[in-house]
């Protein structure tokens, strides 16, 4: 087989494998070969950057486990949104979703340090770990807070803690994914981050209490190099308001 | 500048008229009437519950739902005892049983249907499990409040196990609106006890014996939580200001219940040895078992608070890892917390960012095969909203009959009069005849009808025929394929 030269194509042929979350070059000699080309030629570097610039995709990160490429903006034709999870969801439900997903991130790198090591491999995690981090969180929130001040607050201006404490637990005889209760959006969360590769079944069971989950590099990637400066970025923002 | 001026008179003028009305604050009051209230909406509305099952006698005559939902929140805290709660099929079970003794003509079906009622009913079924919210007008801030409880949470054991358990209010509404803390209600009760073993009551005894015990549970419950936050979220929890203080409570709380125990195990005792009656010695063993029984419970309670401190330092370990310097918060003691206190409104308008950073690159919607197929597998469980309203009951109008059963007869009539003779007619035909006859409309759309039944051997109104389906005819009564009748062979002149 010919070893690939720096061309346009190979460029847009290496973005178009990134953008696929479940190829790995492990797997797909071709991808292996333009990864090496992408870490010896600092120019095919360049031109597999602007390629993807000019998609509005970003590239994070690359190593022997592939190109990590995620969209550059919200705005951008490949960026997820959140009623590509669901759609119809009420808006406290949104708020429970997004936190869910924190929630699960927060389980597998409850701390920085974590995610800087990449060498670092976070246990496998259940549904009742990422469920219990976010109701922990979240009644400790509800304890610590002056019971009287927040009984009357209306859903949209309710706080995220109120919501999760105030949204059943689970609903007796649902069996899938219902966005109306805290373990049913945490496994929406989980089913659409598995499809999106950022976390794994680790250990698959008939019985959804014994599946175990771990997180994939590019989860630890991304968490590292967008999501945290992300959502930190909206929890400054949320500050004033709560202060007011 | 009048206006200016006449301002701080009219404020003047509404506090004075203030404190001459003023008004009681009678919310805790308020709050648990408003407890009950689900309770007293069923036994409103039970005979509009369940006429499906039980026709045209309401499910619920002769069921005490009071009585049923007690039971259920009895039958929980008994759970506690052992577990961390019931199953539903136990509960179910439970109240099934109870239903049952309370109206005996009830069949397996309506009894599993009162029992899932009453559970519904506690779990806030119909507003699709959501807490309870009732307005109250509060005197203390001169304006309207909303209440928000759950009686009962549907909540994992240790080991995964969904379980009901009341809430503090489901206790409050069992404890008959005492409002007392668990540990002021465990001390009248052990005082209750203890005067009833004195005046020889010890059945009675016995009941409150097991009460207390199942308050001792909830304590202890009480404290198990406050552990287990403690252990998840460790570098969030500060020791000695948070939980020290608790567990010294609680100590000091077991400390004096295991004295009281024992005072009461003695009592006990000599009771029983002084006894000679069958039935007064079966119910004080059966008294002193219990109270041993707690004494085991709040055992456990005391080892949980020893060794506490040590899990808690197993689990704080972690933070002192060494840690490269780094710009970014952790997520769970700062990000999460942080975000958990943000208004939802702030949440959701950000929704897409945070969905956006956090997932890759998907691709512009096109379904893959597999996608397809998982979406159409999915069973979304959509929790059923019921109408406010009841809708109305119409009855049931049978549409008016087309065709007069005279009408008919002469239609068959005529028909067999023509197919007297051997030869073959069509449908198109036949409406010839007819029309020429001088057949109304009506009639000739009976005539169709008839044919198109008679196609059938199995139905034919002309057994001496058979029909075959030969073209098409068109005419303004009606179309279709042309049936032809033929005479049968065997009927051949």
């Amino acid at each position: 087989m010919m070893v690939p030269t720096g061309t346009a194509r190979n460029a847009a042929r290496l973005v178009y494998k990134a953008i696929q979350p479940a190829l790995s070059p492990v797997n797909d000699p071709q991808y292996r070969e333009l990864l090496d080309l992408y870490r010896a030629e600092p120019n095919f570097a360049s031109m597999v950057n602007e390629v993807a610039d000019g998609l509005e995709l970003t590239v994070l990160d690359f190593s022997e486990r592939g190109l990590v490429v995620v969209p550059a903006s919200r705005e951008s034709k490949f960026a997820m949104r959140i009623a590509d999870l669901r759609t119809n969801l009420k808006p406290e439900q949104k708020a429970g979703l997004i936190l869910a997903h924190v929630a699960v991130a927060a389980a597998f790198y409850p701390t920085t340090s974590g995610l800087e090591d990449d060498s670092f491999v976070p246990p496998p995690a259940s549904l009742a770990q990422f469920r219990d981090t976010l109701l922990a969180l979240a009644r400790r929130l509800k304890d610590g807070a002056e019971e009287a001040d927040h009984k009357d607050v209306p859903v949209e201006l309710a706080l995220g803690w109120e919501l999760i404490c105030a949204m059943p637990l689970m609903l007796p005889g649902a069996q899938r994914a219902s966005p109306a209760s805290v373990t049913g959006l945490i496994g929406l969360a989980l089913s659409h981050m598995v499809a999106g590769a950022l976390v794994h079944v680790d250990r698959e069971a008939a019985d959804e209490t014994q599946v175990t989950y771990t997180p994939t590099h590019r989860l630890q990637v991304q968490l590292r190099e967008l999501t945290l400066r992300r959502l930190f970025e909206i929890a400054q923002m949320g500050t004033p308001a709560t202060q007011a | 500048m009048d206006q200016a001026a006449e301002l701080p008179n009219l404020e003047d003028a509404i506090t004075e008229h203030d404190s001459v009305l003023e008004l009681l604050d009678l919310t805790k009051q308020q709050r648990n009437l408003l407890l009950l209230r689900p309770l007293f909406q069923l036994e409103l509305n039970k005979n509009s519950i369940g006429t499906e099952t039980a026709g045209t006698t309401p499910l619920f005559k002769d069921l005490d739902t009071h009585y049923l939902v007690l039971t259920a929140l009895d039958q929980m805290m008994e759970g506690t005892t052992i577990h961390m709660g019931c199953t539903p099929a136990e509960l179910i079970d439970r109240l099934m049983a109870v239903a049952k003794t309370m109206k005996p003509s009830l069949s397996t079906a309506q009894m599993r249907r009162v029992a899932e009622v009453i559970l519904d009913t506690l779990d806030n079924k119909a507003n699709t499990y959501r807490e309870f919210a009732f307005d109250f007008f509060d005197g203390g801030s001169r304006q309207m409040r909303t209440v928000r409880f759950r009686l009962v949470s549907y909540e994992p054991d240790l080991e995964d196990v969904y379980r009901y358990r009341p809430t503090a209010e489901g206790y409050l509404v069992y404890l008959g609106m005492l409002d007392l803390e668990p540990e002021d209600a465990q001390e009248l009760m052990e005082k209750m006890l203890d005067l009833l073993v004195q005046r020889g009551r010890f059945d009675a005894a016995l009941e409150f014996a097991k009460r207390a015990r199942t308050l001792s549970l909830e304590y202890r419950q009480f404290i198990r939580d406050r552990l287990m936050q403690a252990y998840r979220a460790p570098g969030s929890v500060n020791w000695t200001k948070e939980v020290a203080g608790k567990l010294k409570e609680a100590r000091a709380h077991v400390g004096a219940r295991q004295a009281e125990d024992q005072r009461m195990t003695e009592a006990v005792r000599e009771a029983l040895q002084a006894a000679e009656e069958a039935k007064t010695r079966q119910d004080l063993a059966q008294l002193l078992k219990t109270l041993q029984g707690a004494s085991v419970i709040r055992a456990n309670l005391v080892s949980d608070i020893t060794v506490a401190p040590d899990k808690f330092l197993l689990a704080q370990r972690a933070l002192f890892r060494a840690r490269r310097p780094s710009g970014l918060p952790d997520l769970e003691v700062r990000l999460l917390p942080d975000l958990l206190k943000l208004s939802s409104s702030v949440l959701v308008e950000n929704a897409d960012d945070a969905i956006s950073g956090l997932y890759p690159a998907k691709w512009p919607k096109v379904y893959g095969l597999n996608n397809v197929f998982s979406l159409l597998l999915e069973r979304r469980t959509e929790a059923v909203v019921p109408d406010d309203e009841e809708g109305e009951i119409e009855p049931f109008v049978p549409p008016p009959i087309q065709f007069a059963p005279a009408l008919i007869s002469e239609m068959q009539a005529w028909v067999t009069s023509k197919f007297t003779d051997a030869a073959t007619y069509s449908v198109d035909e036949l409406l010839d005849m007819a029309e020429a006859e001088g057949f109304d409309r009506t009639r000739q759309r009976c005539l169709v009808l008839m044919m198109f039944r008679s196609y059938s051997q199995a139905e034919t109104l002309f057994p001496s025929r058979r029909a075959e389906a030969d073209g098409r005819f068109e005419r303004d009564v009606a179309q279709g394929s042309n049936l032809r009748f033929s005479p049968l062979k065997g009927n051949m002149p």
